[in-house]
């Protein structure tokens, strides 16, 4: 905590960090040139991209959906995958590590052939729901990283905390609430964002199960380029940029979770 | 869920009454009601058909037609995926991958009697009503117009391109005419016979790699950096991709060396047992109508694949129309069941060729 | 300490609670960890179980406080039983090897936890959980977390946290472990004065048999999941009924003994080599037992030169070695069969006489200080 850092390490994490966020800052300019196409650097200044954008009924529709599908998604990942990952951790279960294997698979399968199988699956089952299987596909692909995250803070949890504030007269409720979820907050958390923004830019499971009345952002955004390679696009992906970044600051400011310690 | 509705997308269809066919209305009545989902391109060719040509159907049809935007080779998956049990009703596809789905039984004739618009389609693009050419692209060489472009193939194997040219990636369909200027260049044959020579002119692919500067995937994006001069000239890639910029006033154009352009065709296939085939069909015939075949390839700058439509000069400089002009500029359409044979293992040999 | 007995102290109602263990069980499918346990701890006694790891005593604690269920057996508290009582309606506060203390809490925070959990209210608990922080001598520390605070500080708001709600019993699982000596042995006399002063019961595991004797009224000796031994402390060390015992707590040199009468109150014993030996430590053994003979190398007086023939509680032998301990000097004497003989000597006494390798000693000892023990 006091340490004092050498100057060695803070040019290092600089430069990390440079290396990290210039990528990021290119679309940020190319998103402002005053051209019909995109140019770096920038020629010109203008904002009527981010307006051609914000106007645009489909980007916004794409958005919204996307933003939808994300909540929906993350959301049921944590009600499936804090039981799961709490079970996981915390009992010695038969088949244990086959259930972990199942649950991580869609993870080591590529993506595109998980999306074209449950595309298969969904077909074979008669179903035309499109937003109930993007909506599943999505909970398949991101169950694992909420799973993955949530067990490693599950794992971490003192169990000698649990049997003291029992001891002290805390039923198993109060344990839950005030010993068990403090511990676990940060992993949850973590798999929380990991959940929505792997569903948000998911492209590999959409590209099979959406269709024209359910189009994420990610197949929004590859149909734009194809059709004229003009700035929107940079305005586009600076919106995406600007939004990761305000879900970020919005997680540190409401639920008080620095991202140092989710990092740790 | 979605601000896409219908009647969002009616508010869009500026102008685009004069898409809707003088139809009466209770002629319709059949379709009321009725919904399909059909796959669709993506890039200005798809913006066009879900902006302006949907709108104006749905109206006349009183339906719904629910367009996804993809590219032919996942409209093929999906195709596959969902074969038992269709969720398309129709899908645009490129004309390579036809005699493919053709094989597979996933695509369905085309009813003759119920698409009077057929009659006025070129015969070259009927596939033998298993499906039909929408718009016709040429593909050709993409300049910078700093740039004066050689008027033959070969020139581009010169020394004063060292790194100046971009290439198509072998991941993407005009790659495959690049395999055959090669080999047309090598044999010394036109392009109808080089095709089937391909297998021995990669001593002449491999002789070009010191003049690429790097391979592109996405058209749109290396039409772009070439505007941008960051390349002198990209081959090969398809009309429809490049002439958009070139409208809007970049720096970048098309020409057509002497040995001959190659015909790049979207076409449009009905879907094996697809839901409400009827109102598919129907769609289809569409799509074929002179007023849409107009103003769609006034839009994307591709060629119609039917007779009798009536362009202006300025627009006639972009497009390959009528049929004897395509004949006149040797547009090439290459023999697609042999090439799809052979294609992974070109594209295996480009790969080590051009691999870092 | 003394302040903080006379808050409890306002409670005229307070004494600790009768702990009694009757036939307890505990099995893990084949596996009997605690086997048939019989052990009771009075009302403001302090009762150590002491043992080698693996030996049930953890587990037996455990059954105690209700985080493991007896498998068969009664445990009471009060007389009251409390096998299938939840472990948060028992009322006993608990001390843990590594303190187990609350990190996301401040300290005050952890202290107050027990009385937010009896509903106290908010003022008094404020005020209680202050008062105790201020009598375990860390009042300063009250807003800092937990981990900003040394080993024998966790160790202080541990204690005040588990006693500051007046738990009838208190446990303490290897509470001075992480410790180093010296903190270990404060921490050991001021929780010692603690427990006395508060008339707390307590119960204390550990495989300590120094922090057992310095801390415990009462001590019972656990081996695979029985009780070897249980008895005051003073008596386990004094009189341990086995060789196990008497190996566990001290050291001891161990002489094969048969027993062959009895005499005055003396039980005589033969041993190897015609020796004899006689103890007036009472025993309750006779000559069909396996015992031995178990002599503390404190008890050894030793004097130069070989044992005269026939001389009972003696035995003689060339000196092995000899090492330097401080307070003490260890002699190792040979025995004619091949063992060797330890003898502790006080320093002092080896100005007068100083055993040197070599030389034949005789080490004596007196009959009160020859132990009797079962075992082999």
């Amino acid at each position: 905590m006091t340490a004092t850092v050498s100057p060695w390490l803070k040019a290092i994490v600089g430069v990390i960090l440079l290396i990290v966020v210039a990528p990021l800052v290119v679309p940020l300019l190319m998103s402002i040139s005053d051209t019909a196409y995109i140019v770096f650097p920038p020629r010109g200044f203008t904002l009527k991209w981010y307006g051609e954008v914000l106007a645009n009924p489909e980007a916004r529709g794409s958005f919204l959906f996307s933003l939808e599908l994300a909540a929906i998604v993350t959301a049921i990942s944590l009600a499936l995958g804090i039981p799961c990952a709490a079970g996981l951790t915390r009992y010695r279960l038969p088949g244990q590590d086959a259930i972990l294997g199942l649950i991580l698979s869609p993870l080591i399968v590529p993506l595109i052939v998980t999306g074209v199988a449950l595309l298969q699956l969904f077909s074979l089952l008669g179903s035309r729901a499109t937003f109930a299987q993007l909506i599943i596909g999505h909970t398949v692909i991101c169950l694992p990283y909420v799973i993955r995250s949530v067990s490693a803070s599950f794992v971490l949890v003192d169990r000698n905390l649990e049997d003291a504030a029992a001891i002290m007269g805390a039923p198993p409720h109060v344990v839950a609430t005030r010993v068990i979820w403090p511990q676990v907050r940060p992993g949850i958390l973590a798999g929380a964002i990991f959940s929505f923004i792997v569903s948000f830019d998911d492209y590999p499971i959409s590209m099979w199960l959406a269709d024209g009345d359910h189009f994420p952002v990610p197949l929004y955004l590859y149909t734009v380029i194809e059709r004229s390679f003009d700035p929107s696009i940079a305005a586009i992906s600076s919106l995406m940029i600007l939004f990761a970044l305000l879900l970020v600051l919005v997680i540190e400011k409401v639920f008080g979770i620095s991202l140092a310690r989710l990092a740790s | 869920m979605t601000v896409m509705t219908r009647r969002t997308f009616g508010k869009l269809t500026l102008g685009a009454a004069g898409l809707a066919a003088p139809l009466v209305y209770s002629r319709n009545s059949w379709a009321a009601g009725k919904q399909i989902q059909i796959g669709i391109w993506g890039g200005s060719q798809g913006e066009f058909v879900k902006k302006r040509i949907i709108p104006a159907f749905e109206k006349d049809f009183d339906c719904r037609i629910v367009a996804e935007e993809g590219f032919t080779l996942a409209n093929v998956g999906k195709m596959r995926a969902t074969k038992d049990n269709p969720k398309f009703s129709v899908m645009f596809i490129d004309d390579v991958a036809i005699p493919i789905c053709k094989q597979e039984g996933l695509i369905a004739e085309l009813p003759k009697s119920d698409m009077p618009a057929l009659a006025n389609l070129y015969p070259r693009f009927g596939f033998d009503g298993w499906g039909s050419a929408l718009a016709i692209s040429v593909a050709g060489l993409f300049h910078n117009t700093e740039v004066t472009p050689p008027d033959s193939y070969a020139a581009l194997w010169g020394p004063e391109y060292a790194g100046k040219l971009k290439l198509v990636s072998p991941k993407n369909t005009p790659s495959v005419f690049f395999l055959i200027v090669a080999a047309a260049l090598k044999t010394g044959k036109p392009f109808a016979e080089a095709q089937y020579q391909i297998d021995g002119a990669f001593d002449k692919v491999a002789e070009i790699k010191a003049n690429v500067q790097n391979l592109f995937d996405n058209g749109p994006q290396a039409a772009n950096e070439v505007a941008q001069g960051q390349a002198d000239i990209g081959l090969l890639e398809l009309s429809k991709y490049v002439y958009p910029y070139t409208a809007k006033g970049a720096p970048v154009t098309m020409s057509f060396p002497k040995e001959g352009s190659f015909a790049g065709n979207n076409c449009q296939v009905l879907v094996k047992n697809g839901p409400n085939q009827d109102l598919a069909v129907a769609f289809m015939n569409r799509m074929l109508e002179p007023a849409v075949q107009k103003a769609f390839s006034e839009y994307a700058f591709t060629a119609p694949p039917v007779s009798g439509i009536e362009f202006s000069n300025e627009t006639l400089k972009y497009l390959a129309y009528p049929v004897e002009e395509m004949d006149k500029r040797g547009l090439f359409t290459p023999d697609w069941e042999f090439i799809n044979a052979n294609r992974s293992a070109w594209t295996e040999k480009m790969n080590g060729i051009f691999a870092v | 300490m003394t302040a903080l007995a006379a808050t409890f102290a306002k409670d005229p109602e307070f004494r600790g609670a009768e702990v009694r263990l009757s036939r307890i069980t505990r099995r893990y499918g084949d596996l009997t960890v605690v086997n048939d346990v019989d052990l009771t701890a009075s009302g403001g006694e302090i009762l150590a179980l002491l043992g080698p790891s693996g030996c049930g005593k953890t587990t037996t604690l455990r059954m105690i406080a209700g985080l493991v269920a007896p498998s068969s057996g009664d445990i009471t508290i009060d007389g009251r039983s409390v096998v299938g009582l939840p472990v948060h309606k028992r009322n006993l506060g608990m001390l843990f090897q590594n303190y187990a203390l609350f990190p996301h809490l401040t300290v005050l925070e952890n202290v107050a936890f027990g009385l937010a959990m009896r509903g106290v209210s908010k003022a008094e608990t404020s005020e209680r959980a202050r008062e105790a922080l201020r009598l375990t001598r860390l009042g300063n520390f009250e807003d800092r977390m937990p981990a900003a605070l040394s080993g024998g500080q966790q160790q202080r708001v541990a204690m005040a946290r588990a006693i500051v709600y007046r738990p009838r019993v208190l446990l303490l699982d290897e509470p001075f472990g992480a410790l180093d000596k010296k903190l270990r042995e404060e921490m050991q006399i001021e929780l010692r004065q603690l427990c006395n002063s508060l008339g707390l019961t307590t119960i204390l595991v550990t495989h300590d048999q120094e922090e057992a004797l310095v801390l415990a009224d009462q001590i019972a000796v656990m081996r695979d999941g029985r009780i070897e031994q249980a008895a005051p402390a003073r008596t386990v060390y004094e009189r341990p009924t086995s060789r196990f015992v008497a190996d566990f707590i001290g050291t001891s040199n161990f002489l094969p003994a048969v027993i062959s009468g009895e005499s005055g109150g003396l039980t005589l014993l033969q041993g190897a080599d015609g020796r004899l030996f006689a103890s007036a430590v009472p025993n309750d053994l006779t000559a069909k037992d396996a015992v031995m003979v178990a002599i503390r190398p404190e008890s050894v007086r030793l004097s130069p030169g070989a044992v005269p023939a026939g001389e009972a509680n003696a035995i003689s032998g060339p000196v092995l070695r000899t090492v330097f301990k401080g307070q003490l000097l260890s002699v190792w004497i040979a025995m004619p069969d091949g063992g060797e003989f330890v003898a502790s000597l006080p320093i002092e006494d080896t100005v007068q006489s100083n055993p040197q390798p070599g030389e034949v000693w005789t080490a004596r000892w007196a009959s009160e200080r020859t132990l009797v023990v079962r075992g082999q």
